[in-house]
């Protein structure tokens, strides 16, 4: 959810839940002022009754009188009414054709000597029409204040979060391994101001230790690799020397592949750490095709030396975004591995297209297949790897968002990389 | 032919003399950038070795230098640093090659001997070693005059040892020839057997002679 829809939903909430509480209350107040008028009205009716009655002397002047006042009726009472009352009541209304509450009014009259009770009534028919119309207004009223507060967060969100919402696009285009300054648009709300200046003090520091760890890397690898290349050149010139004996050429040959290990070992190493500080995060488009026949093609004496069968099965539009010295790296390690791993003359399945990755050979199952990722992890030493292909395999996945597992079915190691 | 060699590790650098002296090259060798401008200031050079990291500052800057000089030496940038960034740069300055250590002098030879045949040989793209002529534009193998059929690996391998004659070339740096910079080699290197019998049998049937001399336990030489 948006934040703005987040407020503006807060805000509609407390609006809905204060209208509905207040109506109530609104209502019955109303009510009560309307009816404490209408009683004051009442008692005034009373005085101009009262102020008439002097005039009127005999009961037929009385009854005249009654007949032209509908709204006062005089009940004869022995016994004279202690206090005046007050009470709502319904009553046939012939001018409104149907019954409605009438506000009644008890009050004690004497009228030539004999005691009265006076009933004076009001229709109340006219306040409950204005009582609808208020609880109308207001109903309109809620509508409208809703509206004006989407309105207006929508305004705001053009204007105020316009600068925030430039600093994001330019966050998310960022990329830190381009040697490029973050520029954030500049705004005049001070929190923005503050969030540009905190985020470029921390880009600023990513960046920097980006270039520490990068450097460092690249520092480390050129001092293990100096003294692998001397000693290297060194065994390759005692190569050359006419004399050597069998056994000393035997040596020659063995310390030379030590440091063919070690040098593979080191390059692998430096290249797992790159990839732990994403150094390779130029993403084109790679087809995976190319890169899968190309490598096929490196091993392909090795395939034929072992009587392997390649079937593969790619798909034609299997291209995927991704980094193409990385994909490369993935690609090479598991076929390289399904080849070292192969046994004689069996299979080599590939599945790939632009959604998943097959990689499967036949071969004898592992006694510790949970920990076939780990660095270092061999069943046997004598398959020569470096023990480091398959966690490179791993971890490229994991930075690059792919999910990869491992099964064993039918005699056949698989490797399966979703995209 | 001269070379320059560019390289602050003594060791390192005594050994490339040392490898590429066979090949009847003249090297010299420079420690430092400063060294090394004035060295090419006063002499022309067939081919520069340049290592990256030099004590008093890039090597990058003497390739910078060269450029605008519009010298024409070829320049195989050797460097440890395996940068992509430092690749980039240095074949954008017009860098010929790049070559990553640890290498193998086998390797280095063979990259020194194209450049310089790039530089050298305008148009003539041959080599011939007793009998045999390479076309390297056309990438055919002749035997007197007449074509062989080598496949590709075949013919990278016998371009590998001529560019290395004389000289023990490695099984491993074979190896790693053939399967290219970033490929898992294995330490199974029969593949290579296979390769050289069959390179060793077509060459020796045309020609009648085996150049190829198996240095046992080692690898292979040329003799040319």
């Amino acid at each position: 959810m948006k934040l703005l829809n987040r407020t503006i939903k807060h805000y509609a909430l407390f609006s809905v839940l204060l209208v509905l509480c207040c109506t109530p209350f609104f209502y019955f107040t109303i009510q009560k002022l309307f009816v404490s008028e209408m009683d004051k009205v009442l008692v005034a009716h009373k005085a101009d009754f009262n102020q008439s009655m002097q005039y009127l002397k005999t009961d037929e002047e009385l009854r005249l009188y009654h007949l032209m006042n509908k709204e006062f009726t005089l009940i004869p009472q022995y016994k004279a009414l202690k206090k005046d009352t007050f009470f709502t009541e319904n009553f046939y209304d012939s001018s409104e054709a149907e019954t409605v509450p009438h506000r009644v009014y008890h009050t004690h009259v004497m009228l030539n000597g004999k005691s009265y009770t006076l009933e004076v009534k009001e229709s109340l028919v006219s306040t409950r029409g204005l009582i609808t119309a208020i609880m109308g207004v207001q109903a309109v009223m809620l509508l409208l204040l809703i509206a004006g507060l989407v309105l207006i967060n929508r305004a705001l969100s053009h204007n105020v979060w316009d600068p925030f919402y430039a600093i994001l696009e330019r966050l998310k285009k960022y990329q830190i391994d381009q040697n490029q300054a973050l520029t954030l648009p500049h705004s005049s709300t001070a929190e923005f101001r503050d969030l540009s200046n905190a985020i470029n003090q921390l880009v600023t520091r990513n960046h920097e230790s980006y270039l520490n760890q990068k450097e460092f890397t690249e520092n480390a690898s050129h001092e293990m690799q100096t003294p692998l290349a001397i000693s290297r050149a060194k065994l390759e010139l005692l190569a050359q020397t006419k004399e050597l004996t069998k056994e000393q050429a035997d040596l020659v040959g063995d310390l030379l592949n030590a440091i063919d290990r070690l040098s593979r070992l080191t390059r692998n190493l430096l290249l797992l750490s790159k990839i732990e500080n994403r150094q390779f995060l130029e993403i084109t488009d790679v087809d995976l095709r190319t890169t899968i026949s190309k490598c096929l093609e490196t091993y392909s004496q090795q395939i034929k030396d072992k009587s392997l069968n390649v079937k593969s099965q790619i798909a034609s539009d299997a291209v995927l975004s991704g980094n193409l010295t990385l994909l490369d790296v993935l690609i090479g390690n598991l076929i390289s591995n399904a080849v070292r791993h192969g046994t004689m003359g069996g299979e080599i399945h590939i599945d790939c297209s632009n959604k998943m990755l097959v990689i499967a050979n036949v071969g004898e199952p592992l006694a510790q297949s949970h920990k076939i990722f780990q660095r270092f992890q061999r069943e046997s030493r004598t398959t020569q790897g470096s023990g480091l292909g398959l966690s490179l395999v791993k971890k490229i996945c994991d930075i690059s968002g792919y999910q990869i597992s491992y099964s064993y079915q039918d005699k056949k190691h698989s490797f399966k990389i979703v995209f | 032919m001269k070379i320059l060699i560019i390289e602050d590790e003594h060791d390192m650098a005594k050994s490339l003399v040392q490898y590429l002296r066979q090949e009847s090259y003249v090297c010299e060798v420079a420690y430092t950038v400063a060294h090394a401008e004035e060295k090419i200031m006063l002499h022309d050079y067939d081919c520069i070795l340049l290592d990256i990291t030099l004590p008093d500052g890039n090597g990058l800057a003497i390739l910078e230098k060269l450029k605008k000089e519009g010298k024409a030496e070829g320049v195989v940038i050797i460097s440890a640093k395996n940068s992509i960034d430092d690749r980039i740069k240095g074949l954008n300055l017009g860098a010929d090659d790049y070559l990553t250590k640890p290498f193998h002098l086998a390797e280095l030879g063979a990259r020194v001997s194209a450049v310089i045949r790039r530089k050298r040989f305008d148009g003539n793209n041959n080599i011939s070693v007793h009998d045999i002529t390479i076309d390297l534009l056309g990438k055919t193998v002749s035997v007197n005059g007449r074509l062989i059929e080598l496949t590709r690996k075949e013919y990278d391998l016998l371009l590998f040892l001529i560019s290395n004659k004389n000289r023990v070339v490695t099984k491993n740096a074979i190896a790693e020839h053939l399967s290219g910079d970033d490929a898992e080699v294995f330490d199974n290197f029969d593949f290579i057997y296979a390769h050289m019998k069959n390179l060793k049998k077509k060459l020796s049937e045309v020609s009648g002679e085996d150049y190829i001399k198996t240095v046992y336990g080692l690898g292979y030489k040329f003799e040319g």
